[in-house]
């Protein structure tokens, strides 16, 4: 599977004498705020990014990092996805609680890492919860587990979305990477 | 035994504190039924002086103010301006005092000498009996409140008469907190209340015990005293020239996070109190309504807030968070927790006003607006009371014991952390009483 470690690593980060591969994991921002504005330079660049805005007011009294609309692909007339993202340096299992619940906030929700931390442990716990994993890199953004697509409350929604700015949508590629629909859920992390 | 109430009192009263943020749901028909007594904290009274007075005298709900003393009580650092106005309450040594503190203003026992507590007594009892007179320098206000009230009412249908303002219905001696009675402090809650008994009519004013734990005597095994511990060496003790109904606070008391012992202590505590004496506890969730079969004559909190509280942190305010009473587990969660919770186990859906209506415009608990999760709340209390009301503490115990269950079975499936360890706590405490 694209998102497993290998070398017994676990969810450990790998240090830079580990051997073939460890330059892309090196890459290991010095702050969370470093880390989203890395996340949302490369999803403008790489995906149709319409509208973003970073600590987003999502639910009760709580924030969600960055929220972006993506046209969704190919579909000029269906609305935008509004996807919501927790990027965490290391603490990623409280980053699925909180991606998981911006479930109602956002049609797809996810949690933003550094690549090196997209282990096993973190996968199965997001599939569980319907969240999404982006590892983030030097690389770029990598979709290590699509997000299932959910059915948001309509006013939290809005509210979110009320509070994104337009961008110009640069990027290519598809958003079919970023999400699945609840009928495709794959048995990944099911022992 | 009146078979309703399985032999416990039907007059149980269900005291709520009001905070600015509250005003819209104080005019609600439905939350206005759940409650019996509106706590106005003394800070409020005295800073937002004349809207508060229009507010409370136009709204016909019974009505107490809690001169909140402690905050006059040792260190008071960087004073607020409704500490100032507070003060003034307190008499002109208490203000001068604070003044003359600065930014670290101190008050310690030996401060509180005979002629200090007299003028606050008199200063505290006076304002207090005085406040509906306030009426008469608030009109335009007190008319503009008064018309809101009959517009918020009118909307559900429920008709309201506009009455004359009224008396508050109890008069609170001022107080401090309390370990014990080898505690300066218990000292001088006694030249309050022989002050109190110097009054024209002292048994219309109603003492105040506030408790907090101490530490054992040297030598002995016992590392602490229990703030309930305190309270039951301290109720015997009270005067008997004043009013018969005590309020009490007992500092840093969560109900859901004290153990069992501690929960047994104050039902033994409360048991013994209340042939004499009808007690009130000012800061109480779920399990001071289960004390009703204990004896205990009512109990207080805010709207979704101060169900417990600690001293000396009263100086800290500002609104509540929004938070979800899941009155099954009789505990707050975050809306989009209480929702994750409930998508999971239905059991602990609501089905009140609040609720329903939600779910009919199409949201999830995760979006229920501030008013309506004030509204669930209130409304969930009123199904406490009438729960507690109707049931033995045993079957009381029973249905805390299948929340609990529940909850287990569906625990690995959420994503938050749903409270729940206190529900077997109170239905070991429950199921021997």
């Amino acid at each position: 599977m694209s998102g497993e470690r290998s070398g017994g690593t676990g969810d450990r980060p790998r240090t830079h004498r580990e051997g073939a591969g460890a330059t892309a994991n090196e890459f290991r921002p010095a702050t969370e705020e470093e880390l989203v504005q890395i996340l949302r330079r490369r999803l403008r660049s790489d995906w149709p990014v319409r509208a973003d805005g970073l600590e987003v007011r999502s639910h009760g009294r709580c924030r969600t990092d960055l929220c972006v609309t993506v046209r969704p692909h190919g579909q000029a007339h269906v609305p935008d996805l509004l996807l919501g993202i927790e990027a965490k340096l290391t603490d990623w299992p409280r980053a699925v609680r909180q991606a998981a619940l911006n479930r109602y906030v956002v049609d797809a929700s996810f949690v933003a890492v550094p690549e090196a931390l997209t282990a096993h442990g973190l996968l199965t716990m997001a599939s569980f919860h319907g969240v999404g994993v982006l590892g983030v890199s030097a690389r770029g953004v990598a979709v290590r587990l699509p997000a299932q697509l959910g059915v948001p409350d309509s006013s939290l929604r809005a509210r979110a979305l009320g509070q994104l700015f337009r961008t110009k949508a640069r990027g290519r590629r598809a958003t079919d990477e970023l999400v699945q629909p609840q009928s495709e859920i794959s048995d990944w992390g099911v022992a | 035994m009146h078979p309703l109430y399985g032999g416990v009192s039907p007059s149980f009263h269900h005291l709520v504190a009001f905070g600015n943020s509250d005003q819209a749901s104080f005019r609600d028909p439905r939350v206005r039924d759940a409650l019996d007594v509106m706590t106005v904290p003394g800070t409020i009274a005295s800073y937002y002086d004349e809207a508060t007075a229009a507010f409370v005298l136009s709204s016909q709900i019974p009505y107490l103010i809690d001169p909140r003393t402690p905050l006059f009580q040792e260190f008071l650092a960087k004073p607020r301006a409704s500490h100032y106005s507070l003060a003034a309450w307190h008499g002109e040594s208490v203000s001068a005092q604070l003044r003359a503190g600065g930014e670290l203003a101190h008050f310690p026992a030996s401060f509180f000498s005979g002629g200090v507590v007299d003028q606050m007594v008199r200063e505290v009892v006076d304002r207090q009996r005085s406040y509906a007179g306030n009426a008469t320098r608030v009109t335009k206000k007190l008319d503009r409140y008064a018309r809101l009230l009959a517009a918020a009412m009118e909307e559900l249908d429920v008709p309201l008469e506009r009455a004359s303002p009224t008396s508050a219905v109890a008069i609170l001696a001022p107080y401090f907190a309390v370990r014990g009675e080898g505690d300066a402090w218990w000292k001088v809650m006694g030249d309050i209340w022989d002050a109190c008994a110097r009054l024209s009519d002292p048994s219309a004013i109603s003492p105040v015990l506030c408790v907090g734990e101490r530490e054992g005597e040297p030598g002995t095994r016992v590392t602490t005293i229990s703030a309930a511990a305190v309270l039951g060496e301290l109720l015997p003790q009270l005067p008997e020239d004043l009013a018969r109904t005590v309020y009490i606070w007992i500092t840093s008391f969560d109900e859901r996070a004290v153990p069992e012992e501690a929960l047994n202590e104050l039902w033994n505590v409360i048991e013994a109190a209340s042939p004499a004496r009808n007690v009130i506890n000012l800061y109480g969730g779920y399990f001071s309504i289960c004390l009703r079969h204990a004896g205990l004559a009512g109990f207080g909190s805010g709207l979704t807030y101060s169900e417990a509280r600690a001293w000396p942190a009263l100086s800290s305010t500002g609104s509540a968070p929004p938070r979800y009473y899941v009155r099954e587990l009789h505990a707050f969660m975050p809306p989009a927790g209480a929702a994750n919770l409930i998508e999971n186990e239905p059991f602990f859906a609501c089905p009140c006003a609040a609720c329903v209506s939600l779910a009919e415009r199409g949201f999830t608990i995760a979006s229920m607006p501030y008013h309506d999760l004030k509204l669930h709340f209130a409304l969930s209390r009123q199904w406490e009371l009438d729960t507690t009301a109707m049931h033995r503490p045993t079957e009381l115990a029973a249905m805390l014991r299948h929340a609990s269950s529940r909850l287990e079975a569906v625990r690995g499936r959420l994503v938050g952390r749903p409270p729940g360890a206190h529900l077997l706590t109170w239905a070991n405490v429950l199921d021997f009483r």
